[in-house]
């Protein structure tokens, strides 16, 4: 028997020590130490007004939403004479305990003496790393003419955009409002291959992207993910809550994680591999009618189709796929189907694969055809919050003209996420949920990421020039960073809104000093995804010049001539428009509210149906089969290992000091993580002849980046785990060096040839990549240690 | 036989006595109500490794001095 078998019936057996958290955490309940339930219940509506402890003396205390990474932990800002000094959790029972060590070491982060403060103006060669301070005004006015000239010369669609929703969490919208109306469907975003492309590929089942009801559910399935105290904290607290009160976990993940040491059943399936395993459990439930039978009968549409393909994936040949054991693949599919309410919470990893599409789809048809969707306790679909103007509202796609839309890039080839892959649910989203243009986790209307990077190198199907970048590293945030690298030095115009000079920065034409979450009043919707609305207070002015990405988007409206495009004064003003419909002013919503929310209401679709051109749940798919592709789900497997990379790798990794690229000019956080670090087993490490410690180079076809090794007891054997974002803001600037990341960023590996995309969405496949590992010899010791300097603490 | 009605007798013993201890305990007036709380404290306390909120980085957390944060941000 293998190690992996031996370790999942381990597990399997030790479900009454399993208890032993449980019962801590009851006790710890017992003590008022745990959070109220999650806001979309009754039963916590008692938990909505503002809480907040008195302040010592001389403290200034604001109810803020931490925005470093994209939970939005409620917290407390503690302000000495206007600057923000401490950060803590809420007080408010309902978000307490949300806090990582993130939140807390924001202070610092947002006062390091090289935070950029001033606009800056490239003065050498692109990538030269020469600038001069200059103002607002002259910049919005040089940026705006220069952008004019280009959308003249080579048409609205060579502007592209590419931002990240929480670093820039005042955009709300704008960025998309004023693309529309000046003509470019070419916006992109991280959330292309990270929970945007999730809810667009889930609206195509049901028209909506569901949220799993922590608080009832008695089974949750988390695929690859691994939320921890410092990483997606809310997301541990609620899944440690449930287990707590007796809900079963199971983990699918080739690591022994910690989530998966705390399972009832660990699933150590092949990186890559979750649709394959998702087919097995579709093929069990459906064998042994463990299905809603009912609810199959009257919502669903195209099962029998969707069975004979199921019926290609005899458990045998999954677990061949997967690399699991046919019982335990048995045993998980029936305590999901059998055990529920279930819930199966978005999960990046299967965002980030070949068969992305196929693996969201049989995530949602698992959820409906065992009748989990909107139920309490399942996946619960939220809606918009009446009466606040959502950001879908303000993006303002209905003027964008459909010959526009049509020049979104990478429409033809992977639709899924683009005008066109969503153009068909444009009356199903109005009929049942109000409005046609719902952008949820803003990723429903975007451009696809890598057909934009080819078009700014020059081998599009048309230019694009002008390139901006709010809040994001776009260098090292997608795949093929060589070829990205190689499109901005190809740009006319590149306008980045940053904090720090970060590799894309670096490359810049404009570096516009951006505020912090500290220094900016804000409004949450939790990207129209989950259904509450909370404020967050301004806790203290922006440092230097820095100005909201709300202000960005409002100056430059100004510079290209169409003032009206953004017409209220302030981002206060905006906000009382936005709260209009319930009858408060933003001020008196932050005084009054903690977080506002209707109690939810199940089964919705028995009144509307779902938002889907049938009206049903679609099994198979009649969006996708317009489209041209398989409406049913599918398999692609991997193709051939090439001789010279052996090994597999995949990559993605959030480590807790660090969220995305940013934070590695903290020093706490530094000393934590001082280096890119290589997860393999001790067995993989022993067949490269590599040791802990050393440094060694992880190559594939697309290149090499350099990390340290580490033996770690989580890695399976023949998997190397490469850390994702890694760059040393202390390291030489400029092209060619980019402050470390043509060293270390791990996007110089994710490949984006045909064989490692997703077909429908054309997401990057980076749970499985060949690669090898080339062991130092050349390098002298003394070459070593100026490469990795860290910062002090 | 007579091992498990022992188990029984010892399980019920121990539920009264904690039931008897926190009604006492809730009632929080005479002395012995005070020694009843610290009981039901002791036995319900959640050792630290098996807290899964509990994180010295967290829970020790003060914040920073504005002087020193001033420093650090001149670059001092």
């Amino acid at each position: 028997m293998n190690p992996s078998t031996l370790w999942m019936q381990e597990r399997f057996r030790d479900r009454e020590a399993a208890k032993i958290p449980a019962l801590a955490g009851l006790r710890s309940r017992e003590e008022g130490k745990m959070p109220a339930p999650m806001p979309i219940g009754e039963e916590a509506l008692e938990f909505t007004k503002p809480v907040i402890r008195d302040a010592r003396k001389g403290v200034v205390s604001k109810r803020a939403l931490c925005q470093t990474c994209d939970m939005q932990c409620a917290v407390v800002t503690e302000s000495v004479d206007g600057q923000v000094v401490r950060v803590r959790s809420s007080d408010n029972p309902l978000f307490r305990d949300h806090i990582c060590m993130k939140a807390i070491v924001s202070p610092k982060g947002f006062a390091h003496p090289d935070r950029i403060l001033h606009p800056l103006k490239r003065v050498g060669k692109r990538g030269s790393d020469k600038w001069e301070r200059v103002t607002w005004e002259e910049a919005m006015t040089d940026i705006g003419a220069r952008l004019t000239k280009i959308i003249e010369k080579h048409g609205a669609e060579s502007w592209a955009v590419s931002t990240s929703p929480w670093n820039t969490a005042t955009d709300h919208g704008l960025g998309r409002r004023l693309m529309n109306h000046v003509g470019s469907p070419n916006w992109i975003s991280g959330v292309a291959l990270c929970a945007g492309n999730t809810a667009a590929v889930n609206r195509l089942t049901y028209g909506w992207f569901p949220l799993g009801d922590f608080h009832s559910t008695k089974c949750i399935v988390l695929i690859g993910h691994n939320p921890r105290r410092h990483s997606w904290t809310m997301i541990y607290n609620y899944i440690r809550l449930a287990q707590a009160r007796g809900a079963k976990l199971i983990v699918l993940d080739p690591r022994k994680s910690s989530s998966a040491m705390r399972a009832d059943i660990h699933l150590p399936l092949k990186a890559g591999s979750d649709a394959a395993m998702l087919f097995g459990w579709l093929k069990v439930i459906m064998d042994e009618e463990l299905y809603d039978k009912k609810f199959v009968g009257e919502w669903c549409t195209g099962f029998e189709e969707l069975r004979e393909r199921v019926n290609e994936f005899p458990l045998e040949r999954v677990a061949k796929l997967t690399g699991c054991e046919p019982e335990m693949i048995a045993k998980a599919a029936r305590m999901y189907a059998t055990e529920g309410p279930s819930i199966i919470p978005w999960t990046p990893i299967t965002d980030m694969q070949r068969n992305s599409t196929s693996g969201i789809r049989l995530q949602s048809i698992l959820r409906a055809i065992c009748g989990y969707i909107d139920v309490r306790g399942g996946d619960t679909f939220q809606g918009l919050v009446s009466g606040i103007v959502a950001d879908s509202e303000i993006e303002m796609h209905e003027v964008l003209p459909q010959e526009q839309k049509m020049k979104q890039l990478g429409n033809e080839d992977h639709p899924a996420y683009t005008y066109r892959g969503q153009d068909a649910l444009r009356e199903p989203m109005k009929r049942v949920w109000g409005h046609e243009f719902i952008n949820q986790v803003v990723g429903c209307y975007m451009a696809n990421p890598p057909a934009v990077f080819k078009a700014m190198a020059g081998e599009g199907p048309y230019p694009v020039k002008a390139f901006f970048a709010l809040g994001n590293n776009p260098v090292m945030s997608y795949s093929n960073m060589n070829r990205i690298v190689k499109g901005m030095m190809n740009q006319e115009l590149i306008v980045v809104q940053e904090h720090f000079m970060t590799p894309t920065a670096q490359l810049a034409d404009y570096i516009l000093p951006g505020d912090t979450w500290h220094e900016r009043p804000w409004l949450s919707d939790l990207f129209e995804w989950i259904g509450f609305v909370r404020p967050s207070e301004q806790s203290m002015e922006p440092m230097g010049e820095a100005k909201s990405t709300w202000e960005f988007w409002k100056l430059l409206a100004n510079a290209l001539g169409k003032p009206e495009i953004v017409p209220w004064n302030d981002i206060y003003d905006f906000y009382d428009y936005r709260l209009k419909g319930i009858g408060k002013t933003f001020k008196e919503f932050c005084e009054t509210t903690d977080v506002h929310f209707e109690p939810i209401k199940y089964r919705k679709y028995e009144k509307t149906g779902f938002a889907t051109p049938s009206g049903k749940v679609e099994l198979k798919s009649s969006i996708l089969e317009d489209l041209g592709f398989d409406p049913l789900p599918y398999f692609r497997e991997d193709p051939p290992m090439p001789a010279e990379y052996p090994l597999k790798m995949f990559t993605g990794v959030r480590e807790d000091p660090f969220f995305q690229t940013g934070g590695r000019h903290i020093p706490e956080m530094r000393a934590r993580n001082p280096e890119p670090r290589a997860y393999i087993s001790a067995k993989t490490a022993q067949d490269w002849s590599v040791e802990h410690d050393e440094w060694v180079d992880v190559s594939n076809e697309l290149g090499s980046i350099r990390l340290q090794i580490e033996i770690h007891d989580s890695m399976p054997d023949d998997l190397l785990r490469v850390p994702h974002g890694w760059w040393k803001p202390e390291m030489e600037r400029g092209a060619g060096k980019l402050s470390g990341a043509l060293k270390y960023s791990d996007a110089q590996l994710a490949r984006d040839d045909a064989d490692y995309l997703d077909q429908e969405q054309g997401c990057p496949h980076l749970k499985g990549i060949p690669c090898r590992i080339n062991r130092l010899n050349t390098k002298s010791d003394e070459e070593r240690l100026d490469e990795n300097v860290v910062p002090a603490a | 036989m007579w091992f498990r009605l022992l188990n029984i007798l010892r399980a019920d013993f121990i539920g009264k006595t904690m039931i008897f201890l926190a009604e006492s305990g809730a009632r929080n007036r005479t002395l012995f109500d005070r020694v009843a709380r610290v009981i039901l404290t002791l036995v319900f306390a959640v050792p630290k490794h098996d807290d899964f909120m509990a994180d010295d980085f967290v829970d020790n957390d003060s914040g920073y001095d504005l002087e020193e944060l001033r420093r650090y941000q001149s670059g001092k």
